[in-house]
């Protein structure tokens, strides 16, 4: 079961060459609950992945604080043990590919934390399940050969055989074709609720995360502008186009609806959208 | 962090006058430069370190950056001074089991060592100073007599030029691998060094196929835009010696190699 994370007023600067730096997260304060679903969304550069490696203690921050639970996560070993309980998806699978055979790429993990023997096994099979990988039939194959969406997943696999209380994923529909998009949503879902797991999702799309996430983190420049429920989105006091954002097309019909006086169950569910329009055609018709 | 501090080979854009000299001037004096200092003996090529440190003061190039090139290349440094200290004969000054330290070696180990350092300060002045294109323009300006021998010049100083590019990117993109490999509880800072070794692995493997992608679509994307081996080609900033420029490096040439006739020992 995951506990709180926290970021206090966390900046983040890349050193260049020379004396200069280049700060890609300013002041940034955030809180990811047990269970919650962050989407942190912004444009390209708003910061966001820098925010996400922050959140996984793979970069320091340069000034501000990382909490987990109570405890403040600074120095290397705290750091250290704090990586062990959060999992990093790069957007790039590619990135973090590199065994000769799936089921091994999906091991690394687990194994240097000190899994062995069927225990490791077991792993490997319930992470693959997990994000729908046929072991039996991609498990001794290349990673480098698979398809970009099977990538994709053995990545997700390799990452989810941590068991990591914090998920951390950036960018992870990108590239992905409708029934990919499909299959890792439900993957993230089913680990949510069978682990109590946070996750953060990182998106410059909000269409992808637009039923799943809970709370949505708007970035812009390195800097948190806000912190909005979908509802809150719906009723559209943000300008998500002055952030280089739009709502999702179901988004864009769910304000309409609401703001026509139509009342919506769950304005994220397009099968609701789809019922609500149909009722207030008939009732349009009879009139 | 793997690659932060290897600034061997990578452009610093700074207003600096050095900046501004023709590359081919500027490989003139780092050739003439890398001979002289394997023909100076020792005080001169103490004073040429001065002389080379107070041009690059004065040119304002940062010199913490040009310090940190070394970095990369301390352990060569070092085992060139421990093999010239131990192995060289002369009069035995100190002297511990089948150790012995003779003063040639100890003037030896200094020499030699000093001369690579030197050597890495110099290449690393250049390409710091250098856009990767100006260098490889210079570069095949410089050696264009040869194509009359049919040495395929443009190709060669393509490559040269694709590879100062890519050494930026493959830095980046390595740190990034470190970070994706940690994230899975790879331990690159860890006191055994052996699991260190070990968890190298996952990054080189990744790596490599990148930078063979990059490679792979790079070669597509050049051929797509037609380019046909160089021959031909025009240039967009044609190279231009300034008068100013060309007096300035003859002095530092003349500089250079005054040093070799100071009356020191």
């Amino acid at each position: 079961m995951a506990l709180r994370l926290r970021l206090e007023g966390v900046t983040y600067s890349y050193p260049l060459p020379g004396k200069d730096e280049a700060v890609a997260v300013t002041a940034v304060s955030l809180a990811v609950e047990p269970g919650d679903v962050l989407c942190l969304a912004g444009s390209n550069g708003s910061g966001k992945s820098t925010l996400a490696q922050v959140c996984t203690g793979l970069l320091a921050p340069s000034s501000g604080a990382l909490y987990y639970g109570d405890e403040r996560i600074e120095g290397r070993s705290a750091l250290r043990e704090f990586r062990r309980k959060v999992g990093l998806l790069f957007q790039n699978p590619e990135d973090q590919l590199f065994a000769d055979t799936v089921e091994k790429d999906i091991a690394f993990g687990p194994h240097n934390h000190g899994l062995r023997g069927d225990a490791l096994k077991a792993r490997i099979q319930e992470s693959a399940a997990m994000v729908g990988l046929p072991l039996d039939e991609l498990g001794s194959r290349s990673p480098f050969s698979l398809s970009e969406g099977q990538k994709r997943r053995a990545a997700l696999a390799g990452v989810l055989a941590l068991d990591p209380e914090v998920l951390v994923l950036d960018e992870p529909f990108i590239g992905l074709d409708f029934e990919g998009r499909q299959s890792l949503a439900s993957a993230l879902t089913s680990y949510r609720a069978e682990r109590g797991a946070s996750i953060i999702i990182v998106t410059h799309e909000l269409s992808h995360v637009w039923s799943l996430a809970t709370t949505f983190g708007l970035l812009s420049e390195g800097r948190l502008v806000r912190f909005e429920t979908r509802e809150e989105l719906l009723a559209g006091e943000t300008d998500l186009a002055a952030l280089g954002m739009q709502l999702p097309q179901w988004g864009s019909l769910a304000r309409e609806l609401l703001r026509a006086g139509v009342s919506l169950e769950d304005p994220a569910d397009p099968r609701a959208l789809a019922g609500a329009m149909a009722k207030r055609r008939e009732a349009t018709d009879g009139r | 962090m793997v690659g932060r501090d290897i600034t061997i080979g990578q452009y610093l854009a700074a207003p600096t006058l050095l900046h501004r000299v023709d590359p081919r001037l500027k490989l003139g004096m780092v050739v003439i430069a890398t001979v002289l200092v394997f023909l100076y003996p020792g005080w001169p090529l103490l004073v040429f370190a001065l002389t080379l440190v107070a041009l690059l003061a004065i040119c304002r190039l940062p010199l913490i950056h040009v310090l940190k090139a070394l970095r990369s290349v301390w352990v060569i440094v070092f085992v060139t001074f421990l093999l010239q200290l131990f192995l060289t004969p002369g009069v035995v000054i100190w002297h511990w089991g089948f150790l012995s330290i003779t003063d040639s070696g100890l003037s030896n180990g200094i020499i030699f060592s000093a001369r690579v350092v030197l050597l890495v300060v110099l290449l690393s002045a250049l390409t710091m100073t250098t856009p990767p294109l100006r260098l490889a323009d210079g570069l095949e300006s410089v050696l264009r007599p040869l194509s009359r021998l049919r040495v395929p010049i443009a190709r060669i100083t393509t490559i040269v030029s694709i590879t100062l590019m890519f050494i930026p990117n493959i830095l980046d993109q390595s740190s990034k691998l470190v970070r994706a490999q940690m994230a899975r509880g790879a331990d690159f800072e860890s006191a055994n060094v052996l699991r260190r070794v070990k968890d190298v692995i996952p990054v080189l493997v990744p790596l490599f196929v990148k930078v063979f992608h990059d490679a792979d679509d790079l070669a597509v994307a050049m051929d797509a835009r037609a380019y046909g081996g160089g021959k031909g080609r025009t240039r967009l900033y044609p190279l231009k010696i300034h008068p100013t420029e060309a007096l300035l490096s003859l002095a530092f040439v003349a500089v250079a190699i005054g040093i070799l006739f100071i009356p020191l020992t």
